[in-house]
């Protein structure tokens, strides 16, 4: 077991040190770069004629006109020995500041959606599975699949846009306008549930479709196997046939699709962040990108993927502790 | 006492059809039979040739305007109003006002006016297929214009810029899994097909495209596009990234499926027959998995339909005046549709129809496509 | 009655009693509070410049004395600004001496509420709300005609206009207790402005002729500002400029190595890199109020000190906070001192719809800036829900025109765009009362594009305005047949002289003109044979294309025209007929023009002829028959020449304001140019319960 974990927890930084590459690339990608942004929001409005010369040393100032590979390793340098991403040239502070401030809504919003995706998904899932080809199942089915089919962002404005008219509640941001500096309580705790509801219910259901889709599939698989006959010609009472071991293995799929459920997550996230203002790297990202904030980008690419790797992780060893073969196997 | 695995016929003449049946033939009939899928299939074929055939579908051009019908409403055609009854359907003749304190646009109906609908009319002149001049349309009004499905804000009718941009969207999902099948193939393949080193590298480097979460990764692609780059060159680069994101899952599926084919009887058998391994790729192992990949491509579409959407919606991909869904459902992207035009959002429903209708199919297609598997019941 | 003791003296006795009689209500006046004049009710009391007075003026005009009442929650609202002193001294004190006595528009407001406002971001779609606090040596009157003075107490000129001396209040005091003197003046000037380490390159607009201005401290309430060229516009600037001419001296000093010859050590020691970094850590190397603040960065717990009605005391990045300022320098007509609103809150918002969401919601307690003409039946239809108002306004330098590049880098291109019958057919082609209807909702009129904005001016005359307005496009086939571009191979599109097809790439920034506006104009222009082709780029992209000379046709607002604004500034009047972010057009002339002749293109002699005219045109007073003789040649030969092609002006826009916002009058214009909200004196705002 202890040989699988290393070998895993390689691979994870062998993945990640490729991911930087790529996610370098990426930030350099764009034409242009910081240095006309920056030159607009000092001297706009000014008077100030400015040359490409000015430019040409604000670039200097900023770093941005050495090589590539050079910028390279000073980004991952600073990253690997101070955790330090960089500067953020939109807000004039650190990549940290700026992000910190919202990784902690990020992985909320992830941990409320996946939990609701596996809530609602596994349970219904394997009643689907057992009542196979009834109106319940066709019904639970499309009700699932127009989750994966009407576009996220135009879900998440009906839906803001319900909550507003007809349920009362503010509109953007985590927190009503009362709760959003005062300190923690049941009521603030609500007033976030209350407002995390409309981005988990747009992102939790397409991701509700494939996971259910799957329950149901691999139950059906198991549930016409022979030892599920065997089990209840013994006598076993029907719930513990379903539970004991048709059920346990039909979550093994979800359970090693973890990975790439968060990827389709923060994939889908930005959007509906857009469209809802709320603070999160998803949106950040995309601001960064179209600002040319490059270090912010980076560090937002960065940070996300390693989630993925990291749940990748947890997964294959959730699943080997579930799966004796795995292990065994060594993958 | 049969020793036959159920859903196979017993003897007889049906039992010499189906043992003698291609797979191909197979597939079909089993599919058939699916009908959920079969509608599915009917929905797309549909959604295919209004796109294909726009220009003869859509009364007008996606770009025609109607100052008289500005954001207004649906016309529904009906065949009796107040003054009796009319084989030939008809819509009353209505213009749009603007309210002069809230300036929004009134849709004022003359119930006295009928407009009649004719059949193979002649409208605005277009090229099918854009090379064949022609200029007769499905269907049309005499006087003023008509708008199934209402029109925008510039007063152009939707109804038009929908059968456009079902074209645009479809062929998108068509180029792009085609790509990302193609890709899959060679490099899953080879992958699979010689294993060792090669194997490994694509593997690792599969994990890593995959790894990274797609949207951000098509931002950081997409702009940095040329600016140079006209809306048409943009589409077709759209297309190729989109396709070469979405290899990596196909990828390694075949290569999962070769590998464990491999190892098979047959193969075994057709080596020491003395055959190439070209001979067997091709002869034997590629008919195992087309089915696959046929599934797979299938069930790739909405995916690459829903990206094509989402990012025409940040603006990352298709620009007006090229028209997709995508590009439509951004007229409805704001709170001015939702009260006062709900209409902008029936290309929504395509999309949905669209992606329901695949995902049907691919289900369908999965089901029939291993003819020896146990029929579900 | 400067001899009433002698008079009550000279008849005591049996005429005691109608003495008392008389002097009695003499006395009670003299002693009386002052009345609670507003505009709507002002007893014909009124001062030197409207809806406002000096104290002596006022006390001597209403007969009273004025006695001061403040905020009852000011000490507390002092406690959050950092480094404020405490106890807070009593209000008589953290007033100038000679305060400016407001009128409030209807009624003497009550004190206490938050105003809730919306930005797009730190430093994006800010200006709004900093206009609500705003504060400037003047300020133009909401007539947006007559200049009142604000901080100053007063000002003159010498008799050519290169002298001008300005009065502060005495006793006026920074938002920290200390006092504001003219030597905040000349520090922010030499100190800041001047200093090359603050800003490597002096802006262009804080120099005349290009030489700096001197500053001359007479007292601590009398500045001299003494230009080198006659600048009679440069009041118009103080009532209209974001950037406040004064920095608090007594807070900068010791980081400001001119002062403080220890100032790069203390640097080091608080972790920045020299002595010019400690400083922008606070001033941020610009005029802006909305730079990111220490709050936001986390370097510090005090912000700059302001003489705004509110001072910064949180920030983060989806929001700031202000509170009232406790020694802001204005009262009402009763001796209360303003502001009435505790707090600002600014929440930023960056989609639209979310915003839209919000307004309807009557979430947000004022809003004019990025609220758009498309959205205003939602809005106005949610009035009754949302608890609010919206009201529409004329937008000034709204007008989108299109520049064809007449320096173009193809010869080509560069023949055509430059041939005025090219330029007269495509604005002839352009159906403007189409415009108008479908894309600003019929509240807008057709208008050519002028340097000069007409509603702000007098020598705009509505020919010009008209000019080649007309939509002809049979006009413009003709004008473009006589060109010689013909449509040889019959597909639509006419050709170049050297064969290829005319098509002209229109390049916009998503954040400039409605998209809308574009794909018309492309209609149009696509009838008379002239082929266009539409792409989206950033602002960003743009601004950099624009300036490159790489674009066919510029397309911008034409904004940065109104009166106040180009008799101080001529950037829209010359080539390149804007400037580097706001992209106008014959970009090559003015490089010719900037390197004497070396680089570039020489321009036809009606250029040459506006650069003589501009110069006069910025030593005339604005308004004056002059002037006016000047600004009417400029304009002519702007709009005989088309160099803009302008669509549709006066454009209304929504304001919105929510119900429980009171003391606030309709708008006259919407405009940056002046300001936004400053010249409407939302210091006199309040909020019912």
């Amino acid at each position: 077991m202890l040989r699988f974990l290393i070998q895993r927890a390689v691979g994870m930084v062998v993945t990640m040190f490729f991911v930087s590459i790529m996610v370098f690339v990426i930030m350099e990608l764009p034409p242009g770069d910081y240095a006309d942004r920056y030159a607009f929001r000092k001297f706009s409005g000014t008077g100030v004629s400015v040359t490409e010369s000015d430019i040409e040393s604000i670039r200097k100032r900023f770093g941005l006109d050495r090589p590539a590979w050079e910028r390279y390793l000073t980004w991952i340098g600073g990253i690997v020995t101070r955790f330090d991403f960089g500067p953020s040239f939109a807000f004039e502070t650190s990549a940290n500041a700026v992000i910190g401030q919202r990784a902690g809504l990020t992985v909320v919003l992830l941990l409320g959606t996946l939990l609701l995706t596996y809530l609602l998904s596994i349970p219904i899932g394997i009643y689907a599975a057992l009542h196979r080809q009834s109106p319940a199942d066709y019904g639970l089915t499309v009700v699932s699949y127009l989750g994966l089919a009407i576009p996220n962002f135009m879900l998440a404005l009906i839906l803001l846009y319900l909550g507003v008219r007809y349920f009362g509640t503010t509109v953007g941001g985590l927190f009503s306008p009362e709760y959003t500096q005062a300190p923690w309580s049941w009521g603030k705790f609500a007033d976030l549930l209350r407002h995390l509801l409309v981005p988990a219910v747009v992102l939790a259901w397409s991701a509700t479709a494939l996971q259910l889709q799957t329950v149901r599939a691999t139950m059906s698989d198991e549930l016409a196997k022979l030892y599920v006959d065997a089990a209840r010609a013994r006598g076993l009472p029907e719930w513990k046939v379903i539970l004991k071991y048709p059920a346990r293995l039909a979550i093994n799929p979800v359970v090693s699709t973890i990975g790439f459920d968060v990827n389709r997550i923060f994939s889908e996230l930005p959007i509906v962040a857009l469209v809802m203002s709320l603070p999160e790297l998803g949106e950040l990202l995309i601001k960064s990108f179209l600002d040319l904030d490059m270090y912010v980008a980076g560090a937002i690419l960065l940070m996300l993927t390693a989630i993925i790797v990291f749940m990748n992780f947890v997964s294959d060893v959730v699943l080997a502790l579930l799966d004796p073969r795995i292990r065994l196997e060594g993958g | 006492m049969s020793t036959e695995p159920p859903g196979r016929p017993g003897h007889g003449e049906e039992a010499l059809r189906y043992y003698t049946a291609s797979q191909w033939q197979l597939v079909w009939w089993r599919l058939r039979r699916h009908r959920a899928a079969m509608a599915g299939a009917f929905v797309l074929l549909l959604f295919a040739l209004m796109g294909l055939f726009a220009d003869f579908v859509a009364p007008y051009g996606g770009t025609t305007r109607d100052r008289d019908y500005i954001y207004g409403p649906p016309q529904i055609p009906r065949f009796r109003d107040g003054n009796g009854f009319s084989f030939r359907p008809f819509v009353h003749a209505l213009k749009t006002e603007r309210d002069p304190v809230t300036l929004r646009k009134i849709a004022r109906i003359d119930t006295g006016k009928r407009r009649y609908i004719y059949f193979f009319v002649k409208g605005e002149p277009y090229r099918l297929f854009g090379l064949v001049p022609a200029r007769t349309r499905l269907f049309g009004v005499r006087e003023g214009k008509i708008h199934l499905f209402g029109t925008d804000d510039l007063g152009r009718d939707l109804f038009s810029r929908l059968m456009y941009a079902t074209g645009v969207s479809l062929s998108i999902g068509v180029l792009g899994v085609l790509l990302a099948g193609g890709l899959a193939l060679v490099i899953g393949g080879i992958a699979g097909y010689f294993g060792g080193w090669i194997d490994y590298g694509i593997q690792r480097f599969t994990e890593i495209v995959r790894v990274v979460p797609v949207i951000p990764l098509y931002m950081g692609l997409a702009a940095a596009f040329p600016r140079e780059w006209s809306n048409i060159q943009v589409y077709f680069a759209m297309t190729v990234i989109l396709g070469l994101v979405g290899w990596p899952t196909l990828a390694r599926r075949l290569r999962g499926h070769l590998l464990a084919q491999r190892n098979e009887d047959y193969v075994l058998a057709a080596r020491l027959s003395g055959a190439s391994s070209a001979w067997i790729i091709r002869k034997h192992m590629l008919p195992s998995f087309t089915s696959y990949i046929i599934v797979d491509v299938v069930i790739s579409f909405p995916y690459v339909i829903l990206s094509e959407t989402a990012l025409s919606f940040i603006g990352l991909g298709l620009r007006p005046p090229t028209m997709s869904w995508g590009i439509l459902l951004q007229d409805a992207q704001n709170v001015r549709a939702i009260e006062q035009a709900p209409w902008l959002f029936l290309p929504a429903l395509f999309v949905i129809v669209a992606v329901l209708a695949f995902t049907v199919l691919g289900d369908g297609l999965r089901d029939a496509a291993d003819p020896y598997s146990v029929r579900k019941r | 009655m400067t001899d009433e003791p002698g008079t009550l003296r000279k008849l005591a006795g049996s005429g005691m009693m109608v003495l008392l009689l008389q002097a009695a209500p003499v006395a009670l006046a003299a002693a009386a509070e002052c009345p609670p004049i507003t505009v709507a009710e002002n007893r014909g009391i009124e001062g030197a410049f409207p809806q406002q007075f000096e104290k002596a003026e006022f006390e001597e005009a209403a007969g009273c004395e004025l006695t001061f009442g403040e905020n009852p929650a000011i000490a507390e609202l002092n406690r959050r600004i950092a480094g404020n002193p405490e106890p807070l001294p009593p209000v008589a004190e953290r007033l100038p001496e000679e305060p400016l006595v407001v009128a409030p528009y209807q009624s003497i407001g009550r004190y206490g509420g938050t105003l809730v406002g919306l930005s797009k971001a730190t430093e994006a779609g800010t200006s709004d709300l900093l206009s609500i606090r705003h504060v400037n040596l003047f300020r133009y009157s909401d007539d947006l005609k007559t200049v009142v003075p604000n901080v100053a107490k007063s000002w003159s000129w010498n008799d050519d206009y290169t002298e001008l001396t300005v009065k502060l209040r005495k006793g006026h005091k920074w938002s920290d207790g200390q006092p504001f003197t003219a030597e905040d003046i000349r520090f922010w000037y030499e100190d800041l402005i001047l200093n090359p380490e603050i800003y490597p390159e002096t802006p262009s607009r804080w120099l005349f002729a290009g030489e700096p201005m001197q500053v001359e401290v007479v007292d601590p309430q009398t500045v001299k500002l003494i230009f080198p060229v006659p600048t009679p516009g440069i009041v118009n600037r103080f009532a209209v400029d974001f950037g406040q001419p004064f920095q608090p001296k007594h807070f900068f000093e010791k980081m400001h190595i001119k002062y403080n010859p220890k100032a790069n050590e203390l640097a080091e020691e608080r972790g920045f890199e020299n002595w010019a970094a400690l400083v922008n850590n606070y001033y941020g190397g610009s005029d802006w109020k909305d730079v990111p603040s220490p709050l936001l960065k986390g370097t510090d717990s005090r912000v700059v000190p302001t003489l705004e009605s509110h001072i910064l005391v949180e920030e983060t990045a989806t929001g700031r906070k202000l509170v009232a300022n406790p020694y802001f320098f204005m009262v009402d007509t009763t001796g209360n001192q303003l502001p009435y609103i505790d707090e600002i809150e600014e929440q930023y918002v960056a989609d639209k719809e979310v915003q839209n969401l919000k307004l309807t919601n009557g979430e947000v307690t004022y809003k004019m800036q990025a609220v758009f003409i498309e959205d205003f039946p939602v809005l106005k239809e949610n009035e009754a829900n949302g608890g609010y108002r919206v009201d529409l306004a004329p937008g000034l330098g709204e007008n989108v025109f299109y520049a064809f590049n007449t320096t173009h880098e193809d010869p080509v291109l560069r023949g055509i765009f430059n041939d005025l019958r090219f330029r007269e057919a495509m604005s002839l082609a352009i159906n403007r009362e189409e415009i108008e209807e479908l894309v600003y909702l019929g509240q807008a009129e057709p208008m050519q594009a002028t340097p000069a904005e007409p509603l702000t001016v007098t020598f705009v005359t509505d020919e010009q305005l008209g000019y080649m307005t007309d939509y002809d496009p049979r006009r413009a086939d003709t004008l473009l047949d006589e060109m010689g571009l013909e449509d040889s191979d019959g597909d639509g599109v006419r050709e170049r002289p050297d064969g290829k097809p005319l098509v002209v790439r229109l390049v916009y920034s998503n954040q400039g003109a409605p998209v809308k506006l574009h794909e018309l104009v492309r209609d149009y222009w696509g009838a008379v044979g002239v082929r266009v082709d539409l792409k989206e780029v950033t602002s960003d992209e743009y601004r950099a294309s624009a300036n490159n000379n790489d674009l066919d046709v510029t397309v911008w607002k034409n904004d940065g025209t109104s009166g106040p604004t180009i008799s101080q500034d001529v950037s829209r009047l010359v080539p390149p007929f804007g400037d580097y972010f706001n992209p106008g057009t014959g970009f090559a002339w003015a490089v010719w023009k900037r390197s004497g002749g070396e680089e570039g293109i020489e321009p036809p002699v009606e250029v040459k002829k506006l650069w003589d005219l501009a110069e006069e045109f910025i030593q005339l007073p604005l308004g004056s028959p002059e002037s006016d003789r000047v600004g009417a040649e400029i304009v002519q030969i702007h709009v005989e020449n088309l160099w803009k092609i302008g669509t549709v002006g006066n454009i209304l826009g929504p304001v919105y304001h929510r119900n429980d916002l009171e003391n606030f009058e309709p708008f006259a214009a919407k405009t940056f140019d002046y300001y936004w909200a400053y010249p409407f004196r939302p210091v006199q705002w309040y909020l019912s319960e």
